[in-house]
């Protein structure tokens, strides 16, 4: 009954509604009230993504969906899939969690603060349900101007404003290499088919070059890989993460970085398969050295949320490699894997965020002793921590387990078989540097640090939410897999 | 009746998973269970699986294993990775002997931890790793086996560190953590491979991983594998197999594992989770006995491994690390059984130990409770009988080491090697258990009544003149001597400090471990350089720089030729400020007129000129 009432559009522009409200002078300028309506308002919201869910059958399309330029073919409309279902419950979910973590922090410019962040949930959500590539280049480029300064004007270190303006940078150059591949792909598909029309799944490649689609496909994933990322454009992504205020990271880490997956699924993948089976087994060799090099870096740090960085960028080399392996059960995987990382990495940066607000410093040689001031604090880390390492019933686990099998069982090319195998080794390394994190932080004897009390209820909430999350992910996976098992990227009849 | 027993035995395996959830979620929202309530559930747990998995003994030896699916935990495509549970011989004896030792263990934690404020979190980890231990052996495939096998071995690394206070403690538990990391993976590349093969080669891309069809799967396996790759396979198992159960040279962990509560030791590191390794090999056997290398490969290391830590063994001081070593050793044997073919001798070989382990730990920690800091480490009675017992030299004991002698009898090499290895099992036991009973735990009557008890059954079981029973008896006068020398005196020989640490084997992690440091530090000075982007850097401010350049010489040039002609005009024409009024007049007059002139001029030329026209 209530599906009748679902619009996509809606779903999209709920949060930019809420921010044009708080913006507006007839709102109370009360920051606890700001505070609890935004918190309100992303609960809703993320009740409504999950209707959506509910009332899934064979995708959404928005009825609403006028041309913007009529003689190029492009519209403004939205699209549905199953793809897009999962990542956008992902994106929901993640900016509740953020919301309700920003209790803590940040008390200057608070209105101001929660724009932005409801506007930054609006872009992503955009980029996951855009219907036209020219929409999706236009979400793609709109968030950047809330991480932007979110990062520089609520960010925690001294150097807060030249990392984001790295962030902005190092995406902006890679997202001029995306709209000529944009550019050149709606070209090449007027070429082709003798119709101007920018909707992603009315694209058809097929009959062009295989030179061509490769020379698009490159250049679409210079810019997907920044966002991605994997070396060596993800120099932006440390500072980012570390310098921004704990709930931005949580996003960042969470949703901005699954963007591009999703990118890297929808169009190379989907309407480049040819072009991308060429380029894939070499991406996978670029991706294997991202996951071990990372996660070599990331022992040798000695700030926690740069360790948590750190890990992100192996994870996400992990789910470019289930990708790279053009089959279901690698695809499955990666976005399985984006799931359970976003939730683990939000766990985990909320863990760094909690020790920050006690003990004012990140750097493990000056932190020590937390489990014995902070039990309860310490079982949901410990917990975050194992999720995080692939063990099995959480989530982590499956992800990485299906996302190799996958790899290994890719036609492709021989050189996936030993990629695959070499990137198990991944699990011992991030062993190594989260255990780092946890004993040097929590164990031990008390330093200097001495917090005075447990965590407090909305920070419960947060880790609750993440650990019970990941757990029936972890211990049922088709929970989450039902939801895109039949998504046509999977089943969708690939050339090989 | 006994179906009964074997179609519910899923609920009793997950029942400790109930009480472990129970006791944490209880804990978190501050609800007080008393130590009373805590207790008794979890003995409930293991008292229950107990008359379960006892029950089912009949079943399991007479029938069909049973095999039951529950529900798809992974189905992509053809992948369908299932949970369920399988009942056959191997997993019903493997659960009588969890279910017994953790029973004794509980039991004797109620009067270790009673001290302990933390002791429902001892107890959750318990009821976990019974779970996850059960959940092992029940597995019906092997990648449900994988799930439950790191799970038992998350648990230990908690209850290692279970005292996380305590640094040395703390870094034991992440040493034993990494170490078995690496048999994990091991692992879990052999069962990818599996995967692999089934996806690529088996007809419809049929993947099972279930034991029932361990046959079929080998015989893909082998088919379609060259002789190196199959190699290869089976030892990825191996590795696995042979870093769970401490096995040469991964014996390391077993001994930092030794930093854990004594009960801790009892249960896990010596009868059930080192057990594991032996168990998956015994499962994987249909994949082993294809090639006769792999089988040689494992009786050879087993054996190796049982010299090796013997050796060890013989000249610790600390006793929980000598029953480490034994334990390794112990293992060792079974895993050289396996070797040979003898897989019954190997699991009843497996449950004898196990059991006596077991007391042995129990024995040892009750008269020597790490929350009493006693000074003086006290050897009790019972552990001089269940020591009498493991060396060989009363019943079952000397028939089972007579049995695994005559296995080992077929080739010369190997027969000395298993006798020394007895002697030597005998020696280190002894001598330990001299070296710290004083006169009080253990007076002369206790002796003497040791001495006739084992003269008395070896005359019995006829076995007093067979060379293991007579190999045992030496080491254990041996031990005796060595101990009453060293009580008298003690002397530092290289030998004996080599043997202390091990050979040294340590080191080898150690190396590794810095390696792989420096590797790290290495890799962040080549992040730092890129993080801190100079290069880019030095790029994009030449191009800024040559931008200025352009700027400053192309593009202004025009207009500072301008500003300095009329800079260099102003200059010049200054002498005709002269602070002089009639000057001026002269001045403004003159201006006047040329302008006056100018406009007449140049409107009679407009005149001519349109007159002109």
């Amino acid at each position: 009954m209530f599906c009748n009432f679902l619009s996509l559009p809606v779903l999209v522009f709920l949060p930019l509604v809420l921010a044009i409200f708080i913006m507006m002078p007839l709102c109370p300028k009360n920051d606890i009230f700001i505070r609890r309506f935004t918190k309100g308002g992303v609960i809703f919201h993320l009740i409504y993504s999950l209707l959506f869910w509910a009332c899934y059958d064979k995708g959404f399309e928005s009825l609403f969906s006028p041309y913007w330029i009529k003689s190029l073919g492009i519209r403004f409309g939205f699209a549905m899939d199953e793809l897009s279902l999962v990542m956008t419950l992902l994106t929901t979910v993640v900016f509740s969690l953020a919301v309700i973590a920003s209790k803590s922090q940040n008390r200057h410019n608070l209105k101001w603060y929660y724009v932005l962040i409801l506007f930054f949930e609006t872009a992503i959500l955009g980029i996951f349900n855009a219907a036209d590539i020219f929409s999706f280049f236009l979400f793609w480029e709109l968030e950047l101007i809330p991480a932007y300064f979110l990062i520089a004007h609520w960010g925690e270190g001294n150097s807060a404003k030249k990392s984001a303006i790295k962030f902005v940078l190092y995406t902006f150059v890679g997202s001029m290499f995306m709209l000529l591949g944009l550019l050149l792909l709606h070209y090449f598909n007027f070429l082709a088919t003798g119709s101007m029309n920018g909707e992603i799944a009315a694209y058809d490649l097929t009959k062009v070059g295989v030179t061509l689609q490769l020379l698009v496909s490159f250049l679409l994933l210079i810019g997907f890989c920044v966002k991605l990322p994997v070396i060596p454009i993800h120099i932006w992504l440390p500072d980012a993460h570390t310098d921004a205020p704990t709930p931005v990271s949580m996003i960042l880490a969470g949703v901005l970085l699954k963007t591009g997956a999703y990118a890297i699924i929808r169009f190379n993948f989907e309407l480049l398969p040819e072009a991308f089976g060429f380029i894939a087994p070499l991406l996978a060799v670029i991706a294997l050295v991202s996951i071990i090099y990372t996660a070599m870096v990331a022992y040798a740090q000695t700030d926690i949320k740069r360790i948590v960085a750190y890990s992100s960028i192996s994870n996400m080399g992990l789910i470019l490699l289930g990708i790279c392996s053009l089959n279901a059960i690698g695809i499955s995987g990666a976005i399985f894997h984006c799931v359970a990382h976003g939730l683990i990495t939000c766990g985990l940066f909320m863990v760094c965020g909690i020790v920050y607000l006690r003990c004012k410093t990140r750097d493990i040689n000056f932190l020590g002793g937390i489990a014995k001031s902070m039990p309860r604090f310490f079982a949901f880390a410990t917990l975050i921590v194992l999720a995080s390492i692939g063990v099995p019933l959480f989530a982590g686990f499956v992800g990485e387990v299906v996302t190799i099998i996958g790899a290994m069982s890719s036609e492709m090319s021989e050189i996936m078989k030993f990629v695959a195998l070499f990137a198990l080794p991944m699990l011992i390394l991030s062993s190594c540097y989260m255990l780092k994190f946890l004993h040097r932080s929590f164990f031990a004897e008390e330093q200097e640090c001495k917090p005075a009390f447990d965590i407090t209820n909305h920070e419960f909430v947060v880790l609750a939410v993440t650990v019970v999350l990941l757990l029936l992910f972890g211990c049922y996976p088709a929970s989450l897999m039902k939801i895109f098992e039949t998504a046509s990227v999977i089943g969708g009849s690939l050339p090989w | 009746m006994n179906e009964f027993f074997v179609d519910n035995i899923i609920w009793v395996v997950c029942y400790p998973l109930y009480v472990a959830l129970l006791i944490g979620v209880a804990r978190f929202f501050a609800v007080k269970m008393s130590n009373k309530l805590i207790s008794v559930l979890t003995v409930t747990g293991s008292l229950i699986g107990l008359i379960f998995s006892l029950g089912m003994l009949p079943v399991a030896f007479s029938d069909t294993p049973v095999v039951e699916t529950m529900f798809s935990f992974v189905k992509i495509n053809s992948l369908n990775l299932q949970v369920g549970y399988a009942v056959d011989t191997l997993a019903a004896v493997c659960l009588c002997l969890l279910f017994f030792v953790s029973f004794i263990v509980q039991i004797f934690s109620l009067f270790y931890m009673k001290k302990e404020p933390k002791a429902y979190r001892f107890f959750a980890y318990l009821n976990l790793f019974n779970f996850g231990m059960a959940m092992f052996i029940v597995s019906p495939n092997l990648f449900q086996s994988y799930v439950a096998w790191e799970m038992i071995g998350v648990v230990s690394y908690l209850l290692i560190g279970f005292k996380y206070e305590n640094i040395s403690k703390s870094i034991a538990s992440m040493r034993v953590f990494i170490t078995n990391r690496v048999g994990d993976v091991a692992f879990l590349a052999g069962i990818l491979s599996l995967v692999y093969i089934m996806l690529n080669y088996a007809p419809l891309r049929f993947v099972s991983l279930d034991y029932s069809d361990m046959n079929l799967i080998s015989a893909m396996a082998y088919a379609h594998t060259n002789e190196a790759t199959f190699l290869i396979l089976c030892l990825l198992f191996c590795i696995g197999a042979f870093v769970k159960s401490a096995q040469f040279p991964t014996q390391k962990w077993l001994l930092d594992a030794m930093e854990a509560p004594t009960p801790v030791s009892a249960l896990i590191h010596s009868a059930t989770l080192v057990t594991a390794g032996v168990f998956i090999t015994i499962r994987m056997l249909p994949l082993f006995t294809l090639s006769n290398t792999v089988m040689a490969i494992i009786a050879v290391f087993g054996l190796f491994t049982a010299l090796f830590s013997s050796f060890c063994a013989t000249t610790q001081v600390n006793v929980k690390k000598l029953l480490a070593y034994s334990t390794s050793a112990n293992l060792g044997i079974v895993f050289a059984l396996i070797g040979f073919g003898n897989v019954i001798l190997a699991t009843v070989y497996l449950l004898f130990h196990g059991i006596l382990k077991a007391g042995l730990f129990l024995s040892y920690g009750f008269s020597n409770n790490e929350y009493e800091h006693r000074d003086a480490v006290i050897i009790p009675p019972l552990f001089v009988i269940l020591v009498v017992v493991l060396s060989g030299l009363s019943f079952s004991g000397i028939n089972l080491k007579e049995n695994i002698f005559e296995v080992f009898e077929i080739s010369p090499l190997f027969a000395v090697e298993i006798l020394i290895v007895i002697f030597l099992a005998a020696f280190y036991m002894f001598r330990i258990s001299c070296l710290y009973s004083g006169d009080k735990s253990l007076n002369t009557r206790f002796r003497i009544g040791v001495i006739l008890w084992v003269f008395l059954s070896a005359i019995l079981s006829g076995s007093i003149i067979k060379p293991p029973f007579v190999c045992a008896l030496l080491g254990a006068i041996a031990g005796v001597v060595v101990a009453r020398k060293q009580l008298k005196s003690d002397t530092e020989g290289c030998i004996r400090k080599l043997l202390m640490n091990g050979f040294y084997i340590d080191k080898l992690y150690s190396f590794t471990a810095n390696f792989y440091k420096k590797l790290c530090c290495v890799a962040e000075n080549i992040e730092f350089r890129m993080t801190s982007c100079k290069f880019l850097i030095v790029i994009l401010k030449s191009f800024v720089k040559l931008a200025a350049w352009i700027e400053k010489y192309l593009f202004e040039f025009p207009i500072r030729l301008l500003s300095i002609g009329l800079r260099f005009a102003s200059k010049e024409f200054d002498i005709v400020q002269t602070k002089n009024a009639q000057t001026y007049i002269a001045y403004g007059a003159l201006i006047v007129g040329v302008i006056f002139t100018t406009i007449l001029l140049t409107y009679s030329i407009v005149l001519n000129f349109l007159g002109g026209m």
